[in-house]
């Protein structure tokens, strides 16, 4: 484990920075469990480009989950950044590949802005709301709308 | 309540498989299983088990195992490389798959993982993967005739 275990009491305004390739999203703190350092899943020969595997995590089986796919953005291989976000929603235990981890921070409710019209697709599906945090522009992740999104889509 | 499991390796990852007394084990050369016949004389339709779960793995010249399943009518012997041990284990070793991979997968060959000292190995179902092929050796029988 790299960080503590995250207090659900805690984490109700509070977000976690994370960056896929060039992109930056955000994954509500009440959902995060911990940030692990990438090791190779045990893959499950069948299992759909967004699922590519299982943990173990201290006996709990994550599904570890590759965004990339459903983004849209090309495959890549894990780096010395890379990490798994362990988290836990609607029962399911899942461990997100992220290229990095930029911070967990307070987000200020005022500060949340709905996606422009013209916000691709294939990203505004996955997110609630966008917010600039340092200059950066980050995706707010729907974590409904992603297990949504792994249970159907290829 | 114990289980006992078997291990082995294709060049991807372990597996893990329960071992029952229906299911014969038998240490051949592929071509030996390919002439073989099951315990009741019928011809074994073969298959390599070690490319079906991993199909990069090609060294087919390692299989010096086969685990004979007995199906109602036939018999399906499944290649893959030397067992690597049998270990007498209890059942809070084994995990369930989590329902949301499960719902994608387009088999069911797998029935959950084995935690060995903490490392996760996915569990087969021997029974469902030689349903599987035999089900392949219809549709191509089939074609075939047609």
């Amino acid at each position: 484990m790299e960080k503590g275990i995250f207090s659900p009491q805690t984490m109700v305004n509070q977000w976690l920075l994370v960056r896929l390739g060039d992109e930056f999203y955000a994954l509500a703190g009440v959902g995060v469990r911990e940030v692990l350092r990438y090791r190779a899943p045990v893959t499950v020969p069948g299992a759909p480009p967004s699922l590519p595997g299982l943990l173990n995590q201290r006996g709990v089986v994550l599904t570890t989950v590759d965004m990339r796919p459903l983004l849209g953005l090309n495959a890549a291989l894990p780096g010395r950044t890379s990490r798994y976000v362990h988290l836990h929603h609607e029962g399911a235990d899942l461990a997100l590949i992220v290229d990095g981890v930029i911070d967990l921070v307070e987000i200020d409710s005022d500060s949340i802005e709905a996606l422009p019209p013209s916000f691709d697709p294939l990203r505004a599906r996955l997110m609630q709301s966008m917010v600039r945090y340092d200059k950066l522009l980050v995706g707010l992740m729907d974590l409904d709308a992603l297990l949504q999104a792994l249970r159907e889509e290829p | 309540m114990s289980a006992l499991i078997l291990t082995f390796q294709t060049c991807q990852q372990r597996y893990a498989l329960r071992h029952h007394q229906e299911i014969e084990l038998r240490y051949v050369s592929a071509r030996d299983v390919l002439n073989d016949t099951d315990s009741r004389g019928r011809p074994l339709l073969s298959a390599d088990l070690c490319t079906l779960l991993d199909p990069a793995d090609r060294e087919v010249w390692l299989r010096r195992c086969a685990l004979v399943v007995p199906l109602r009518r036939r018999s399906v012997a499944l290649r893959c490389n030397a067992l690597n041990e049998l270990n007498d284990v209890v059942e809070t070793s084994f995990k369930p798959l989590p329902p949301l991979l499960v719902q994608r997968l387009p088999h069911t060959w797998f029935s959950g993982l084995y935690l060995q000292d903490a490392e996760p190995m996915l569990l087969l179902d021997l029974r469902q993967i030689a349903m599987h092929i035999l089900r392949q050796s219809h549709a191509l029988l089939g074609e075939t005739a047609s």
